[in-house]
């Protein structure tokens, strides 16, 4: 047998073969494929396809066939691949190339071949497709069809794997590389199935290489809901070369092999070989990336709202809302710690779809939790975050039947914190577990204190406003406040009770607080030793924590901490405010901030309690000194006889006394002098000075009684001389001066003497109702080293009232400020009728009383009435009586008349018939309504200190009308009459007589010192 | 009623010979002493005999002044006796009428302005 001989194109065709790396490869399906369709279609029992290498013929499949290769100078295959067209060999042994194959001769025993050779795109002939049978055969068209096919078919797998080994080999070049590469790389055909899958692939999504490879990527890694998308933009690009994503890096989420969703960051390129294309895809899982942005960016979005939102409250559901859609959850509530009654009360929900997770909100809403309940309760107890991997766990609440419901699964709650102390807690839930949660712990604990401080910065604001706004309600009312105060720092600082307890004279009393009893058994048990620990351990700032399990003690029930306040002025403890807890308290540096200031508050209340007090004792003590000085030294006796006058006298104190002072002194010669005075100023500098001139005033007449002559007493007047020149060094030191007027009862009761020194002035009320007034002539003691002093005397009938006063009766005012004044004095007289100097006394403190309202006056209310009770008539020394007829000629003969009885008295003289002529004048004018031949009887009484003139007539009685004018002025010409009339004469009086005449009375005092003269009464 | 009236050098010196003016004689003085004075200006009254004036006689006298002073004249009292003086004092009345010790003052008065009067 001949061994083929080789192609022409042998050696090109050996490397092409090379090229393809198929020799020694193990069998593939695909090519096993074919030979089984071969064999099956030929209806042989073998065949196979070879590749003829150097030596010998190598099978890459085989059917009916056990040998992977065999020698190439026996094999028929060598002769096919000198063809290009199929070799049919019917019988073998027929055939002289073969008849001597040892493959025909041998057990093998071939009669039948056909074999068709693979020709590659350069023509050469790598091997064939074969088909062998121990019979002869021959093949009908449509096998030799099918062959020919076949044939094709193995050829182009072996293209196609050629260029997938090229393709490799390249990428082999930088296997090192890429196998450690961070990007995963995933190349898949132009079906879509995966081809290669790198190690980072493999870890990225969590499939082993050998598994992966071949199938449909999109079913693997790609999500359900991307997956229509992905198919159609393959199918575009495959029809139309046009592929947007491609070549473009794109965000896109991947699903892992456990069904983890991750985003990856993917560029995917195209790769055309031959006429086939391949894609490459490049991905890097940004899940993390992407992560660590929306912690970053939901931090930040946190820390806006805390910037921004003015309440705590008010921020929580923006929390609750931006850490949900940040951070990716379905639903969240906030818990907030109730300091008082310990229980977590759900405040706020929020769920990031409109219905789900609902009713599990609303479950939420009705639950209260206490420390240790559930995942919230185990976050307060701990103060840290609690990641929850699923619910199922939770299964003591209702509320977890719903999240069952909703599908929730994972948990996270972190505490709202500062300084350790739990505000609040942020719980959140979702469907499905994301990657890498626990860097959840960092960013929770984080924003959870955070936002812990954002809390007690506001609740700081809130506390401190309504502390102010308590500040700005205190009062006068002393307890009140105190009251005010307790109670505030109790509610901002979440007490049970607070009370204020009260340092006096070292005994501690509750004078207040909130939420107690001030008389009840567990305030009073508080008393005692607790006290003493507060004020041992209270720190500078006076503020002291003290636990019932620490501390001995008499703690009532239900007290577990007692937050004390130390309240000071100075060194001197005033009081404690205390505040009771039923729970463990823990002070944080705002509250304790918070009592210091309250502890302030109250020091401050204390201490303008206390001055208050201080102040008020002080006006008692003065004014109670200065009454007692009122009452002993100043006044005199109430009511008296002496000498012919009913004396009735009074004083009223004032607010302050006002140093009023009066005295009635008896003198042996029958007489009574009376001085009634004021001391400038007022308090108890007044009253002293008002004390000391009246002493002064007896110590002169005592003086003068012992040097002068015992018969006669001195007069008024050197009296007051006598007293100016005692106190008036004194007065002019002190800048001050006195006011007094010194009057000289008569003993017969028929007139007086006074000297008047800058006093009110006195009145005559007479008994007929009219009221002169007798101005002070002196000025007031003090006002300078030398006065000489006028003396003025004054006659009186029997029933006439001396009324001598203070200005408190004219300075006396009613609630408008009006004043009592002159005039409504001079009325009341005028129209009162008593004739009782008392009763007359008693109506005036009526009329004053009733006029200011019962107001008390600034000033004292002094009066003294002095009632003309004559022992006998009056002497008369003399009389001469005269008839005139009522014509105005009679008027210089009655003026003869007068003038003939008053020789003795030339300087009175003149006034007298002044007073006679205008007398006279008026009842021809007034009485008998002119001239006409009615008589006018002149009696000329001449008394012991004065003269009296009566003007007797039968004519009308006319009331004296008040002279108006002091003066007279150029206006005027006429009705002089009068005012001259009153001038010239002490008294003029209008009398009724028992005969039913009317009478004009004037009386001119007899005075015999010069200063009495009116020659000097110029004003 | 007797009443005089010279000339001084151009003033009207008027003496009242009467020892009282008083709501008896008022009203006829009050005529008498009007026609004197019709068409004068500066008039001095002397009344140096009166012992008595009343409140009447007073009236009498501010009306002469007024009369007076409607023709831009002016009239003064001299040489007053002390019983009138009292009255005078009682009304103050040198604070509307300058009153003079004597006729010789009150001519010169009316020459010096300016010259405080003796009352």
């Amino acid at each position: 047998m001949t061994a083929a001989p080789y192609p022409p194109d042998e050696d090109a065709r050996l490397a092409a073969l090379k090229s393809y790396g198929i020799l020694d490869t193990p069998s593939e399906e695909l090519f096993d494929g074919f030979t089984e369709i071969a064999a099956e279609v030929c209806e042989v029992p073998v065949s196979l396809i070879s590749f003829v290498d150097k030596d010998r013929q190598w099978f890459k499949s085989k059917v009916g066939f056990t040998e992977a290769s065999s020698p190439r100078d026996i094999a028929f295959c060598a002769y096919t691949i000198l063809q290009d067209e199929m070799m049919e060999v019917p019988d073998a042994t027929l055939d002289p190339r073969f008849s001597d194959n040892p493959l025909v001769t041998g057990d093998a025993h071939v009669r039948f071949y056909a074999g068709v050779p693979l020709l590659d795109q350069d023509g050469h002939a790598l091997g064939t497709l074969c088909v062998v049978d121990a019979k002869p055969k021959k093949l009908t068209e449509t096998q030799r069809s099918l062959l020919h096919l076949l044939a094709r078919q193995v050829v182009d797998s072996l293209e196609q794997r050629r260029v997938l080994m090229e393709l490799q080999g390249s990428e082999t070049f930088r296997a090192a590389i890429l196998t450690s590469a961070l990007d995963a790389i995933i190349t898949i055909d132009r079906e879509g199935r995966i081809v290669e899958f790198n190690a980072a692939a493999e870890s990225m999504f969590g499939y082993q290489r050998q598994d992966i490879v071949g199938k449909l990527m999109v079913d693997l890694i790609v999500p359900e809901e991307l997956r229509d998308a992905h198919n159609k933009g393959m199918t575009t690009y495959l029809q139309t070369g046009e592929g947007p994503v491609l070549g473009e890096r794109i965000e896109v989420p991947a699903v892992r092999a456990d069904g983890a969703r991750i985003s990856v960051e993917l560029a995917i390129t195209p790769i055309s070989i031959k006429n086939t294309v391949f894609f490459t895809a490049y991905l890097r899982d940004i899940s993390a990336r992407k992560r660590s942005e929306m912690r970053v960016s939901t931090q930040q979005e946190v820390t806006k709202i805390l910037a921004e939102t003015a309440s705590f409250e008010k921020a929580v559901p923006l929390v609750l809302e931006a850490i949900g859609t940040g951070l990716d959850w379905e639903v969240g509530v906030f818990w907030k710690v109730h300091r008082a009654d310990q229980v977590l009360q759900p405040v706020a929900t929020w769920s990031s779809t409109e219905t789900e997770g609902q009713a599990f909100l609303d479950a939420c809403r009705t639950v209260q939790l206490r420390i240790g309940d559930e995942m919230p309760g185990r976050v307060w107890e701990t103060g840290e975050v609690i990641l929850l991997p699923g619910v199922e766990d939770e299964t003591r609440s209702r509320r977890f039947e719903f999240a069952g419901q909703a599908g929730l699964s994972m948990g996270v709650a972190f505490p709202v914190i500062m300084e350790q102390q739990v505000l609040g807690i942020f719980e959140f839930y979702r469907r499905e577990a994301h990657v890498d949660e626990t860097e959840l712990t960092e960013l929770f604990t984080s924003m959870g204190s955070q936002i812990g401080q954002f809390e007690v910065r506001k609740r700081v604001q809130s506390q401190f406003a309504e502390l102010n706004r308590t500040l700005l309600r205190l009062g006068p009312d002393s307890n009140l406040n105190l009251q005010l105060l307790a109670s505030t720092g109790g509610r901002l600082l979440s007490a049970v009770r607070a009370m204020y307890w009260r340092r006096d004279m070292g005994q501690l009393t509750c004078v207040g607080g909130w939420n107690i009893e001030v008389e009840s058994e567990p305030v009073q048990q508080i008393k005692g030793s607790l006290w003493e620990q507060v004020l041992a351990s209270a720190n500078e700032m006076g503020t002291v924590l003290l636990r019932r399990e620490s501390t001995p003690g008499n703690w009532p029930e239900g007290i577990e901490t007692l937050l004390a306040q130390v309240v000071r002025r100075g060194e001197e403890v005033m009081g404690v405010l205390g505040m009771c807890y039923a729970h463990r308290f823990i002070l944080d540096k705002e509250d304790a901030e918070l009592s210091v200031i309250l502890g302030t508050a109250l020091g401050i209340e204390e201490a303008r309690r206390w001055a208050g007090q201080q102040l008020a004792d002080a006006r008692q003590q003065e004014v109670g000194i200065a009454a007692r000085i009122q009452e002993t030294l100043l006044t005199g006796p109430a009511t008296m006889q002496a000498a012919g006058f009913h004396i009735a006298a009074h004083s009223t104190p004032s607010q302050k006394v006002d140093g009023d002072f009066f005295d009635v002194i008896p003198l042996r010669s029958g007489a009574a002098d009376i001085v009634i005075g004021d001391g400038m100023g007022k308090g108890v500098g007044a009253a002293l000075l008002g004390a000391a001139t009246k002493t002064a005033v007896q110590r002169s007449i005592s003086r003068m009684l012992l040097s002068g002559s015992p018969h006669k007493a001195p007069e008024p007047r050197e009296i007051v001389a006598s007293l100016h020149a005692d106190v008036v060094p004194t007065l002019i030191e002190l800048e001050s001066f006195v006011t007094c007027t010194y009057v000289r009862l008569a003993s017969d009761g028929h007139e007086f003497q006074m000297v008047n020194c800058g006093h009110t002035s006195g009145l005559i009320r007479h008994r007929n109702g009219s009221v002169s007034e007798l101005p002070g002539e002196n000025m007031p003691l003090g006002f300078s080293l030398r006065e000489t002093y006028v003396q003025k005397m004054h006659t009186v009938e029997a029933g006439d009232m001396l009324v001598l006063y203070s200005d408190g009766i004219i300075e006396a005012v009613d609630p408008h400020g009006n004043t009592f004044g002159m005039e409504r004095l001079k009325a009341f007289l005028q129209t009162c009728p008593e004739s009782n100097p008392q009763a007359m006394m008693d109506q005036l403190f009526a009329e004053v009383a009733r006029f200011s309202q019962d107001r008390v006056q600034m000033d004292d209310l002094t009066v003294l009435i002095a009632c003309s009770n004559p022992t006998g008539r009056r002497t008369i020394l003399d009389q001469k009586t005269g008839q005139f007829k009522a014509y105005m000629a009679e008027l210089e003969a009655v003026r003869d008349f007068c003038q003939s009885f008053c020789q003795d008295i030339p300087d009175a003289m003149n006034e007298i018939l002044l007073a006679v002529n205008e007398a006279f004048t008026n009842v021809v004018n007034h009485g008998y309504h002119g001239e006409c031949d009615e008589v006018i009887e002149v009696l000329l009484e001449r008394m012991t200190r004065s003269l009296r003139v009566q003007l007797l007539h039968s004519g009308d009685g006319f009331a004296g009308r008040s002279s108006s004018p002091e003066k007279i002025d150029d206006r005027q010409e006429s009705g002089f009459g009068m005012f001259i009339m009153e001038q010239a004469v002490d008294r003029v009086e209008y009398a009724r007589l028992d005969d039913g005449r009317n009478a004009i009375i004037l009386e001119k005092n007899i005075n015999h010192n010069p200063e009495g003269d009116h020659e000097h009464n110029h004003p | 009623m007797n009443i005089t009236i010279r000339d001084h050098q151009g003033i009207q010196v008027l003496c009242i010979h009467e020892k009282h003016l008083d709501a008896g004689n008022v009203d006829i003085f009050r005529q008498e002493v009007s026609e004197k004075l019709q068409g004068l200006t500066q008039v001095v009254f002397d009344l140096s005999e009166l012992e008595f004036v009343d409140s009447s006689g007073l009236g009498a006298f501010l009306s002469c002044m007024r009369t007076l002073a409607g023709r831009g004249g002016q009239l003064c009292l001299c040489s007053v006796t002390a019983p009138v003086r009292t009255l005078f004092e009682l009304v103050q009345m040198h604070r509307i009428l300058p009153i003079y010790n004597s006729q010789e003052e009150s001519v010169n008065s009316f020459r010096d302005t300016g010259r405080e009067p003796q009352g």
